[in-house]
């Protein structure tokens, strides 16, 4: 099955015209991915959320870079990858973040599968409500989303 | 030339399986230039492992198999039906893969919130939601004072007692404090019927739908919940009654306190953590590790599944969306886990179902739920 968005190369050419729909749907489908690597690399889903964020915002400021005859998808990959890199850089200098880094790290290790479930599903449920929404407000802004 | 010490540190974290030396090693080596290319195709081929090579799909309609599945793999879809969701956190373990159909919702419609009818001793029905807050006027000399959501009955005993009930409608939930003191929550489409004061040596109520119980102890006057013919009886404890028609199963969950169910001559002690069934056929079975979280969810405002299948999920929709639902073909096959919250509207609470899979269509206040496509 193709991850592709349906009709992504016209999609892609409304967004690069700044069509705030055309942006919703490439978020709605990709940021999935996005979160879910980047917890692998973080290790934590606040800092999860925020490289999701990140991302879509860098998408949004550069889409003229946005070629819409080529798959948007590696350029996802870039733009998530080089903003988890410059993070796990920091860490390499900072010995605060480095131990915090090691303690999620631990904390995730030490855990049994459905023991792990159980407690991100529970975090998860309450960031739903806090983050989430703040999140959605974050884009609705910049995205006009209709409700 | 492909550096071996970078590829194993890089595999290990991972796999959360660093010591503190490996990790300030592994993040050095990545903030020297000379591995930037090489950090970065690790990184590639790890998206690839895990959205392309797995076949994990922004979408999770897919395989998604508990047991075969890394843990994070499962989350994959739980996490992605919760930023879609916007409040819902749910996956689905289907068997079958296939496409998804888009469905527009065609008119919003809001979730339940506090709607309930009290019909006092003489018959008359006072509709609370369009109530005023303060003494509620029932006619009938019982005090009782209404705040948002919340009807609380006076201690002192009335010179008549008579016999009240409260009813909630389909998308309407009420809290209830009894004249003892006991706090009664009321789901959708249930209904509670008790006197005005408890006068006698017991303290009776009858139940229908959906509640939730903390009772004020008083050893001596032992509190009994009537449901369809079985009797949970009480000194002083928090127990959550579902007996709703449509559930094959009248189920007791008891989380404190101690509590005694019967049926005819049949009768079950419960524990804290342990649930009664009684079935359609006046079968009464104890559980002995009942699922608490689930039994209670509702309180909270979740909907909490633990491999509900469709038409289990889609009853508790039509309680609280006060929508019907029904089935055009064969149901979908496959199992809801997670929870979502109540307070999503239904179009969102759709959204979750869409990413999914499940094929609906929306006529008014009619929901057509499609069988899988071949």
């Amino acid at each position: 099955m193709s991850n592709l968005l349906p009709n992504e190369p016209e999609l892609l050419q409304r967004l690069i015209d700044g069509d705030a729909e055309a942006f919703r749907s490439v978020y709605e489908h990709y940021q999935g991915k996005v979160f879910l690597f980047a917890f692998r690399f973080t290790k934590s889903h606040s800092q999860a959320e925020e490289t999701v964020q990140e991302v879509f915002i860098k998408l949004w400021e550069r889409r003229m870079l946005v070629d819409p005859a080529k798959r948007l998808e590696p350029y996802i990959i870039t733009i998530t990858k080089n903003f988890l890199l410059d993070g796990l850089k920091k860490a390499a200098l900072d010995r605060g973040l480095q131990h915090k880094l090691y303690e999620q790290m631990q904390a995730l290790q030490h855990h049994s599968v459905d023991e792990l479930i159980a407690k991100e599903i529970a975090r998860l449920q309450q960031q739903a409500v806090d983050n989430l929404s703040g999140q959605q407000k974050r884009f609705t802004c910049s995205v006009g989303r209709k409700n | 030339m492909p550096n071996q010490e970078l590829k194993e540190l890089f595999q290990k974290y991972l796999d959360n399986q660093l010591t503190p030396k490996e990790l300030d090693r592994f993040l050095n080596m990545l903030h020297d230039a000379s591995h930037e290319m090489e950090a970065s195709e690790l990184m590639s081929a790890t998206w690839q492992e895990m959205f392309e090579a797995t076949g994990i799909d922004a979408r999770p309609a897919k395989v998604v198999s508990m047991h075969k599945t890394k843990w994070w793999r499962t989350i994959a879809a739980a996490i992605i039906i919760l930023i879609l969701g916007g409040g819902a956190l749910l996956y689905f373990n289907k068997s079958t893969e296939k496409p998804i159909a888009v469905m527009p919702v065609q008119q919003e419609i809001m979730p339940g919130g506090n709607k309930a009818t009290l019909t006092v001793g003489n018959g008359q029905k006072i509709v609370l939601d369009e109530t005023k807050n303060g003494t509620v006027n029932t006619g009938d000399n019982t005090q009782v004072t209404k705040t948002d959501g919340q009807l609380t009955y006076a201690t002192t005993t009335p010179a008549e007692v008579s016999y009240h009930t409260i009813t909630t409608p389909r998308g309407g939930k009420y809290e209830l404090v009894l004249p003892d003191g006991t706090k009664v929550l009321l789901d959708a489409a249930s209904s509670l019927r008790f006197p005005t004061a408890f006068t006698g040596n017991e303290r009776d109520v009858q139940l229908t739908g959906q509640g939730y119980f903390e009772v004020a102890k008083n050893a001596e006057k032992p509190f009994h919940v009537n449901v369809n013919g079985m009797q949970v009886e009480v000194l002083g404890t928090h127990f959550n009654i579902n007996a709703y028609d449509d559930e094959a199963v009248i189920k007791t969950t008891l989380l404190e306190g101690s509590v005694k169910v019967t049926k005819g001559n049949e009768a079950t002690k419960l524990q804290p953590g342990q649930q009664a069934q009684l079935n359609k056929d006046g079968n009464l079975q104890l559980i002995k590790e009942a699922d608490t979280e689930e039994a209670t969810a509702w309180i909270n405002g979740e909907f909490l599944l633990n491999g509900s299948d469709v038409a289990a999920f889609m009853r508790q929709v039509s309680r609280w969306y006060d929508v019907d639902v029904v089935y055009e073909g064969k149901l979908p096959e496959g199992h809801f886990k997670g929870k979502t919250s109540r307070s999503l509207n239904l179009s969102q609470m759709f959204k979750v179902l869409e990413y999914m899979g499940i094929n609906y269509k929306i006529e008014g206040k009619k929901i057509i739920i499609k069988a899988d496509q071949p």
